[in-house]
């Protein structure tokens, strides 16, 4: 692999924040590590930058073990989240910067600097003061000084937290665009699924120092490897339930709504959780075969293109069905009970998180 | 598949009997496990060492044997042979990276018996590290996990060989006992510990032992019956008949600790199935030699860590679990008077309990004082709603330990998270098949019909 990252363990004192962790990347690739605040992400990214050393592990990228290397020996360059950029300088001089500090000349920047900034469209704020930038056009100035010394490999730490909802996702298509026409290897860190799952070829999910599962968004949502990932990424019903029968890979499952058939691999009397995701559940009694519960309709939410049932759960359980559209039309009102239906196939069981 | 289904519910004596009259080959009972080792340990993290090669090996062997018109007790009965007890040719580690490069040169005597009776080896049960602490999860290996809840322990330090077992990866194993700790993971899996008389099945040759004359090789099965038949295996005791009981009850042997009520309910439940079956029994008061507690006696544990790896401790402390390195600290500075104590309370144990046994055939109580807790911790925080130390959940088996006695853990019904409770079953020193005959009319009182 181009970026290869392997058995890392690194503590603080007597906290395990990556814990033997392994994580690469094809070239050319973009990928995020996605995880809740403390998983360690941002702990991999300084690590593979060259600011935190690992107390075990390696790491290799393109080709070199840069293990010992400092981090301006690996050809790494990182957009910080708040960009980082320097406020006496203007928009050039910024751009300029790091190949001045590899001894390049101010006239033999200025080839590159116009290129780079050519590239994020900013090449008419070249003169203009950094305070004089919207958040948005900070950023792509922050892309450009990283691009311009031309690295192995990009690496972004929570890049467009600082701008608002509709300009974040323009960035988001405007960078993986011109990420991906450069050819450019990129590492996102972001503790936003939609972000991630926008930017990303592969994802990370990550959790307590490790990474629980990584791969194309769509493998992540139809497929979580674990309860977390379940959770992390996307909406679920999530239900608590006790293996009641086993025949070879069929589950009856037994929960606060009455039994439920899945596929899995438990045993008799193993405690479970039951996920399945809101679009493949119908408010509508299925057919025989299907699996089908009747709860307490709680709140409906239609946001526009899309309906959210919620149902009454008990415990730490949640009930949420999707409908496609405005679809208020034929549902119980709320208090009132409503059959959802879904199958048996659709059924995602983990083993319970907390028991006790 | 189906058949794969059929094998693995299969009780160790069913499937010996099979092999014998040829409907089953060991071959087949044996693939049929290794199958399910596959699918099922990956979750669990139960087994620490499989060689299907040397298994269908070992299987093939007995099949020829039986080919040749041997008849063997446990012809084809697929075991998994704890991580510390010696099998020839197989890594054995004691959890411990000291040892992870280690290959046995020979069979502890309870396997070779075991292997000549006709069981295949087919895994090393995972065990904490020195089989010293009550958790089962070692910086080699990682966490074993509970079958039946993953994000909980099965205990320890036999947590790998009862996790196994529960989730029918074989219906046999052996584990050992120095402290309960194969009759606590069994308590909390859900499946049948059996700790005998000390010295009843012989013990080595194996690694060293921190404190000899208290650890045992313990038989472990998902069934009373499948203990008996391995018990009988390696020592040639065979069963005692069933007759009738006198029972003296407390349910945590007179011991000062605390309990979970909702596991105090589900022995209270059980001892009145057995009372109403017509067992008779007394609540009886437990005399214990003045100043016995589980804390006195830890020293000669962690004195004995200390002898053996306080050196190496010292030296590469990155290479031991943390919580065993405290142990051997301990161990270390503990003063010899603190290790004098415990080896006369140690002494003292022994036949203090013959009075009661003049009165009573077998004594009944709790195996463990609470349920299992989440695999991060050394013991639950609380019990009965009370702060408690680690070493708490282990409060109510070392003590037959010092006093030699058998003692069996039997499931017998279920905590509030609808996870098995175990009722452990003492009796005098020698009286081991009378405590299996006992636990196999207990199990099948408590596995018919509630009133």
């Amino acid at each position: 692999m181009y970026l290869d990252v392997k058995g890392i363990i690194k503590s603080y004192r007597d906290n395990t924040v990556l814990d033997g962790l392994d994580f690469s990347v094809a070239r050319g690739e973009l990928v995020s590590l996605l995880g809740p605040s403390g998983c360690g992400k941002t702990t991999l990214l300084r690590m593979i930058a060259g600011l935190v050393t690992a107390d075990h592990g390696t790491i290799r990228l393109a080709e070199r073990d840069v293990t010992g290397l400092p981090a301006h020996k690996r050809n790494v360059s990182v957009v910080f989240q708040n960009y980082a950029l320097f406020p006496h300088l203007n928009v050039s001089e910024n751009v300029g910067f790091g190949l001045a500090a590899r001894g390049v000349s101010k006239a033999e920047q200025r080839t590159p600097v116009e290129e780079a900034l050519a590239l994020v469209r900013m090449e008419q704020f070249a003169d203009r003061p950094i305070s004089a930038l919207s958040g948005g056009q900070q950023q792509r100035v922050a892309v450009a000084r990283a691009l311009v010394v031309a690295p192995d490999l990009l690496l972004l730490d929570e890049p467009f937290s600082a701008l608002d909802r509709k300009l974040r996702e323009t960035m988001q298509v405007e960078l993986k665009a011109l990420l991906r026409s450069r050819g450019i290897t990129a590492v996102f860190v972001t503790h936003d699924q939609e972000e991630a799952l926008a930017v990303s070829d592969r994802i990370a999910v990550m959790n307590r120092g490790r990474i629980e599962q990584y791969g194309g968004p769509m493998e992540l949502y139809s497929r979580p490897a674990t309860s977390f990932v379940l959770d992390f990424v996307g909406m679920s019903t999530r239900i608590a339930g006790t293996v009641k029968k086993v025949e070879g890979r069929s589950l009856l499952i037994s929960t606060a709504y009455g039994e439920v058939t899945a596929p899995g691999n438990f045993i008799q009397g193993a405690k479970v959780l039951l996920g399945v995701r809101p679009e493949h559940l119908d408010p509508v009694p299925g057919a025989a075969g299907s699996n089908s519960i009747t709860v307490a309709l709680s709140d409906v939410m239609c946001l526009g293109a899309k309906t959210l049932v919620h149902a009454t759960a008990s415990g730490a359980d949640r009930i949420i069905c999707e409908q496609s559209g405005a679809a208020q039309q034929g549902l119980p009102s709320t208090g009132e009970p409503v059959t959802l239906s879904w199958n048996v196939e659709q059924t995602l069981v983990y083993p319970a998180e907390g028991v006790q | 598949m189906q058949l794969y289904e059929d094998v693995i519910t299969m009780s160790a004596r069913e499937i010996a009997a099979a092999v014998n009259t040829g409907r089953l080959s060991a071959i087949d009972a044996v693939r049929a496990h290794l199958a399910i080792i596959s699918e099922r340990n990956p979750s669990l993290n139960a087994i620490v060492a499989i060689d299907s090669g040397k298994s269908l090996q070992q299987a093939r062997i007995v099949d020829e044997r039986i080919g040749g018109g041997e008849c063997l007790p446990l012809a084809g009965v697929p075991i998994i042979v704890k991580d510390n007890i010696w099998v020839e040719d197989w890594p054995i580690t004691q959890g411990s990276r000291l040892f992870a490069n280690f290959i046995a040169d020979s069979d502890a005597e309870a396997v070779r018996l075991a292997r000549q009776a006709g069981a295949v080896i087919v895994g090393i049960g995972a065990c904490s590290e020195f089989a010293a602490k009550g958790v089962t999860a070692t910086p080699l290996y990682g966490t074993t996990r509970h079958p039946l809840a993953h994000s909980l322990t099965p205990g320890g330090s036999s947590g790998g060989n009862a996790a196994a077992l529960a989730a029918g990866m074989a219906p046999l194993a052996l584990g050992t006992d120095a402290g309960g700790s194969s009759r606590r993971p069994p308590a909390h899996c859900g499946i049948v510990g059996f700790k005998p008389s000390q010295d009843a099945i012989p013990y080595g040759p194996g690694f060293a032992e921190p404190f000899w004359g208290v650890s045992v090789i313990a038989p472990m099965g998902r069934t009373v019956d499948d203990c008996a038949l391995l018990f009988e295996a390696l020592t040639g005791n065979t069963p005692a008949p069933q007759r009738p009981l006198r029972l003296g009850y407390h349910p945590t042997f007179g011991i000062d600790a605390a309990v979970d009520a909702d596991v105090a309910a589900a022995f209270e439940a059980a001892r009145r199935r057995i009372l109403a079956a017509g067992v008779e029994m007394d609540a009886v008061t437990m005399a214990w030699p003045e100043g016995t507690n589980e804390e006195v006696l830890m020293p000669l544990q962690h004195a004995g860590l200390a002898m053996l790896y306080g050196e190496r401790w010292q030296h590469e402390p990155d290479l031991f679990d943390p919580d065993i390195g405290s142990q051997i600290e301990r161990g270390l500075s503990l003063p010899g008077v603190a290790v004098a104590r415990a080896l006369d309370q140690s002494h003292r144990l022994r036949g203090c309990l013959d009075h009661i046994f003049a009165q009573y055939d077998l004594l009944i109580g709790l195996t463990t004082p609470c349920g299992p807790w989440p695999h991060d911790r050394l013991g639950p925080e609380t019990i009965g709603g009370k702060p408690v130390s680690p070493r708490d959940h282990a409060a109510l088996t070392p003590r037959f330990n010092h006093a030699g006695l058998p003692a069996l853990s039997l499931p017998c019904g279920s905590d509030r998270n609808g996870l098995p409770v175990g009722m452990q079953i003492v009796g005098p020193a020698g009286a081991d098949t009378f405590v299996l005959a006992a636990a196999a009319q207990f199990e099948t009182i408590l596995a018919g019909p509630v009133a």
